[in-house]
């Protein structure tokens, strides 16, 4: 019997913004086009993370009492906030402010969700921000 | 009665200048200048409005080039496009919606009238309740 085989998963790099394919189970590959390695797996903060860049392919989920600090936060697979989040995010897909977020920092995003009850504490939004656009996209042989 | 009839800039209008609503108002034309209301503001789809707003409530469904300021809320709906400052206590952005400027929602949005709205009540009841305890357990 031949085993079904899992349909694969559109992903963007955030170095290059080439897109590409990848097996539904993956956790880290490197680009085709750039050959870098990547994190292509969901994140979901809980607690405080402060870090310089957070790039994930995936999505990045910041819960309730979770915060982010950072300077740079890209993950192309989608942004949810229910906690908050204090940096410059950009993002290939849609980002949501829920009703119990704090954000701080500018916003570039292909579209945008604010929830009534959010707080954003200044910031530059592009929305849609056509750099991340598929004409942008580098395109290999 | 004022509330229950809005003034309507009908879609084959073009205003230059500086329009002063003081109850609810609602734009299907084009507008280019200075907006200020006592009510709500709303931008129909369709509508072009090349002007700064400031009223309670703005409502956006249409085109907007300039900043908007509302003492309680924005609502920008799946094909508003603004381009410009927000300033607000509260904004609903559907998706789809275009924005391109920068943003201050909620309690520290700076804005004068903003202060006096409660956006997060639990959080500034957190903030307000601690240190009066703290005083009256020291005193005693």
């Amino acid at each position: 019997m031949s085993r079904k085989q899992a349909e694969p998963r559109l992903v963007q790099c955030y170095l290059c913004r080439h897109r590409f394919d990848i097996s539904r189970k993956a956790m880290t590959v490197s680009c085709p086009a750039c050959h870098k390695p990547l994190l292509v797996q969901d994140v979901i903060v809980k607690t405080l993370q402060a870090v310089k860049k957070l790039q994930t392919c995936g999505t990045l989920t910041v819960q309730k009492k979770g915060r982010v600090i950072a300077d740079l936060v890209e993950a192309h697979g989608g942004i949810n906030v229910s906690g908050t989040l204090h940096a410059k995010v950009v993002n290939g897909s849609r980002v949501r402010i829920l009703r119990t977020a704090n954000w701080k920092g500018d916003c570039n995003a292909s579209s945008i969700q604010i929830e009534s009850g959010a707080t954003v504490e200044g910031g530059m939004f592009q929305v849609p921000d056509r750099s991340l656009g598929v004409e942008d996209l580098i395109e290999t042989a | 009665m004022a509330d229950s009839t809005p003034t309507v800039i009908g879609p084959d209008t073009t205003i230059k200048g500086e329009l002063t609503f003081n109850s609810k108002a609602r734009l299907l034309g084009t507008v280019e200048g200075q907006i200020t209301a006592k009510g709500d503001f709303e931008v129909a789809e369709g509508a072009n409005c090349k002007a700064s707003i400031d009223a309670s409530k703005v409502t956006i469904d249409g085109l907007v080039e300039g900043n908007v300021t509302a003492t309680d809320r924005v609502e920008l709906n799946a094909k508003a496009q603004l381009t410009g400052d927000l300033t607000a206590s509260k904004l609903v952005v559907t998706e789809g919606a275009s924005f391109v400027g920068h943003c201050r929602i909620g309690a520290a949005s700076g804005n004068g009238h903003a202060r006096s709205v409660e956006t997060k009540p639990e959080a500034r009841t957190e903030t307000k309740a601690e240190p009066p305890k703290a005083t009256a357990a020291a005193k005693k």
